[in-house]
């Protein structure tokens, strides 16, 4: 089911809330959380019913090796059962999202001729499995306190996070279930959360579908070999790049929005990254909470800063390529983390150079601080393209196409109305690839870029004030209903498949 | 914050915006050369006397089609009423109705997309934002379910490029095809082929396909649309005869396909017409998209549909074999 739905909007989220404090407001609490755990599964079951069971049996398994690994009496065996529950949790990963990418590279690899089938991958597994990687490995350290096996179920199936994150942490869910105040109803909390969540619905269907329609054709072309241009380059890569931004700051904030109208605090995963002045804070920014897992349990394991300068860089880029390919099974993804990689490398060592002569990385003026937004900003444009492109080629095509190795063609009526253009751009007489080609297509596409610039650059949802947000959905509010109740079929998340 | 506020919020969005769509944005260039090509064509179909051809179609009817051809070689006035396929049918033919008279022919050679489709994309049509406009009455007289369709027709992108083409217009900017290159029979012109050559590349790579065979449904919402307009016509002795529209000669439009559109036509009291090359041209004798040809090939295309209407008609001495050739097509062998 999606939040961007009619049915989750006017059917799902009503009932769910209404009977949750109804049992709560009768003091029953396990039933009320009862409740929410049967709506999650039935909101993932809606999905795919086939699925549900490997969901039960990912809870019960984690669940049972969290309570052997506290009672354990003796670290070595506490340390295998462990790895074996991680191992476990990785082998299910591995099977359903990245058996048939090994299997094909096996066979392009050694001319072998194996072939493993469709393998559907059951949706959310990558979050669900992280989660609990988590629990399991705090559970090691000694860190979990509580195992109350309902909340535990909860924890990891509570629906606002469920699909696409946040991916919560057992300390800052599993305290907030045992509250008594969640369980009534929170006239506040409720108008805050609506508030939030129709932003983000806004965000979702009115700004990451409408301009995904800029997207689509030019990165659909460019994987048939069409030659995509300078100008079609540009527009195709900042669509996806306003497209993925609006989608997941969408998802983000509808989720942590529902679970407001719960009484629960979920953790911020999304803080304006595109405001970064480099590339580690837009690492501070962007899904945060992948983040914050990468690091606590894959980054400073691996030894974090503390074994060198050069191994540093080496956990960073191993940290990022296992970041990229937690996105997807593909060499794109992993390239993508590679860039990512290397671009932390370069802010590092660049953060450090300055440290170095003296000049501390966070004193630029405003002109150093623009340069560094637009080094920035341009980095993860260039970085998006590889992360959305199928295949390599497709991507190339379209960075070509970005440096202007592809040539500069505008169709002749724009290129007739912008002066100083004669001889520099050739013309044709339409670009569908383009804003559709027509000068109000053009016109309607820089419109949109610009605004998503603006919207980009205003506060995020959770640091508007009540003034801001009310005036917000006064500009907002007319386009979400137009877009979910009058517009088109409802459009999966970008992160669903990840 | 207090969720009245919110409520007030939502409310406060919904007669903005309403209120915007309705009375301040709107776009002249796209939506409001419409009321232009309106006054015209109207205006020169009321001044018509006696049986006339009325030729109906998207803008394959305005682009692929010449009413100046076809009133010299059919010897009958006609009146080109053809604006574009985002326009729903009914409200076309809402508008078309009060004009049409016993002993009238029209010849709507529809798009593919008109042919078949669901309520909700009718109810998505080009022509709402040209009703909520510049249309009132029409708007005032909509069901409430219509009239909410509307209302909430307008979606972010059609705000931007809305102020955008009021911008444009107040800079005098024109569009490539305006009322200037209209003739005074409602058909485009200007669009040769040499003007065309910027589009050559475009067209060459473009993906068409035509309609799979089974593709048309009789009893879709749009063929309903169109089967009311045939009965109503019937009634009122207006012949109305289907034809194909024109479109690239890659594949040809499937036997079967046709033979439903036949069948569906002389369900409704109507007949068909189907030229020997279904109306398929090869990609360079198109101006800029599948369903425009050239002004040079437009006029050969009319020569030849008015020669076929002539003939259907009873207007020439082919009137007998034309007939023959209709009812082949409704039993399912086209020729």
């Amino acid at each position: 089911m999606l939040f961007n739905s009619v049915e989750f909007i006017f059917v799902f989220l009503p009932v769910v809330l209404l009977v949750f404090y109804m049992i709560g407001s009768y003091g029953n609490h396990r039933v009320a959380i009862s409740w929410l755990v049967g709506a999650s599964l039935f909101f993932y079951g809606w999905w795919n019913p086939a699925y549900l069971g490997l969901m039960l049996a990912s809870i019960l398994f984690n669940y049972a090796m969290g309570a052997a690994l506290v009672s354990a009496k003796d670290r070595p065996r506490a340390r295998y059962l462990m790895a074996a529950g991680v191992f476990c949790n990785l082998a299910a990963l591995a099977y359903f999202k990245y058996a048939n990418f090994f299997v094909e590279n096996l066979n392009a690899l050694t001319g072998s001729g194996y072939h493993l089938g469709t393998i559907i991958l059951p949706l959310a597994i990558s979050f669900f499995t992280f989660q609990q990687i988590t629990f399991l490995v705090d559970a090691f350290r000694g860190e979990t306190r509580e195992y109350n096996f309902l909340h535990y179920a909860l924890f990891v199936t509570f629906f606002p996070q469920l699909i696409a994150g946040p991916i919560v942490h057992h300390r800052e869910m599993l305290p907030q279930f045992a509250k008594d105040s969640i369980y009534r109803i929170n006239q506040w909390n409720i108008s805050a959360g609506l508030a939030i969540f129709l932003l983000g619905l806004f965000k979702k269907v009115v700004l990451a579908d409408g301009v995904a329609a800029y997207a689509i054709p030019v990165f659909d072309a460019a994987e048939n070999g069409v030659v995509i241009t300078f100008f079609e380059a540009w527009a195709g890569a900042l669509a996806y790049t306003f497209q993925l931004y609006f989608d997941f700051s969408g998802y983000s904030d509808m989720a942590i929005g529902i679970a407001r109208m719960f009484n629960i605090n979920l953790p911020l995963n999304f803080n304006s990254p595109y405001k970064a002045v480099n590339i580690i804070e837009f690492w501070r920014r962007w899904h945060m909470t992948l983040s914050r897992f990468l690091r606590d349990y894959l980054y400073f394991p691996l030894g974090g800063n503390r074994k060198g300068l050069s191994r540093r860089y080496v956990n960073l880029m191993i940290t990022m390529l296992l970041g990229g390919l937690w996105h997807g099974a593909g060499w794109t993804f992993v390239l993508w983390g590679l860039m990512h990689g290397v671009f932390l490398v370069i802010n590092h060592a660049w953060h450090g150079l300055r440290r170095l002569i003296g000049s501390a990385p966070g004193s630029l003026g405003f002109p150093g601080r623009s340069v560094a937004w637009l080094v920035t900003f341009l980095s993860v444009v260039a970085s998006w393209v590889m992360f959305r492109a199928e295949s390599f080629a497709g991507a190339t095509n379209i960075l070509h196409g970005m440096s202007g190795m592809n040539g500069f063609v505008l169709p002749a009526q724009i290129a007739a109305i912008i002066p100083g253009l004669d001889g520099v751009v050739e013309t044709v007489g339409t670009m569908p690839l383009l804003g559709g080609g027509s000068i109000m297509g053009v016109f309607e596409m820089v419109g949109m870029f610009l605004l998503m610039f603006f919207l980009v650059a205003m506060p995020a949802s959770h640091e508007m004030k009540p003034r801001l947000q009310l005036a917000a959905l006064v500009g907002s509010f007319y386009f979400t209903v137009q877009a979910v109740l009058f517009s088109r079929v409802p459009s999966e998340f970008l992160y669903f498949q990840f | 914050m207090k969720i009245k506020y919110l409520a007030y919020a939502a409310l406060a969005s919904v007669f903005l915006y309403g209120a915007l769509f309705v009375f301040i944005v709107h776009k002249p260039l796209t939506i409001g050369v419409m009321q232009g090509y309106y006054a015209n064509k109207l205006s020169y179909i009321e001044s018509l006397d006696g049986p006339k051809i009325v030729l109906l179609a998207g803008s394959n009817g305005r682009f692929s089609h010449r009413c100046e051809t076809i009133a010299a070689v059919a010897g009958m006035p006609c009146s080109n009423m053809s604006i574009s396929a985002d326009l729903s049918l009914d409200y076309q033919l809402d508008i078309l109705k009060p004009y049409l008279h016993p002993g009238d022919v029209v010849y709507l050679p529809l798009e593919f997309e008109a042919l078949s489709g669901t309520e909700d994309e009718v109810m998505a049509g080009a022509e709402i934002p040209y009703i909520v406009a510049y249309d009132h009455d029409y708007l005032k007289a909509m069901g409430f379910d219509r009239l909410m369709h509307a209302l909430f027709y307008f979606d972010l992108k059609f705000f931007i490029s809305g102020l955008g083409e009021m911008l444009l217009d107040s800079m005098h900017v024109k569009r490539r095809f305006s009322l200037d290159t209209l003739t005074p029979q409602g058909d485009e012109s200007g669009h040769t082929l040499k003007k065309g050559l910027p589009y050559r590349d475009l067209l060459a790579r473009l993906e068409w396909s035509p309609p799979a065979s089974g593709a048309f449904s009789g009893d879709s919402f749009k063929a309903g649309i169109l089967g009311d307009f045939l009965d109503w016509a019937a009634e009122r002795k207006i012949q109305v005869i289907g034809g194909l529209p024109t479109t690239f000669d890659d594949a040809t439009v499937a036997d079967e396909f046709i033979a439903g559109l036949c069948a569906f036509y002389r369900h409704h009291g109507q007949g068909f017409m189907v030229l020997e090359n279904k109306s398929q041209y090869p990609r360079s004798s198109f101006y800029d998209t599948p369903y425009h040809l050239v002004e040079e090939q437009q006029i050969r295309h009319s020569r030849r549909v008015a020669e076929r209407l002539a003939e259907i008609t009873g207007r020439s001495p082919g009137a007998e074999s034309a007939r023959q050739v209709d009812d082949a097509c409704a039993a399912g062998v086209v020729p």
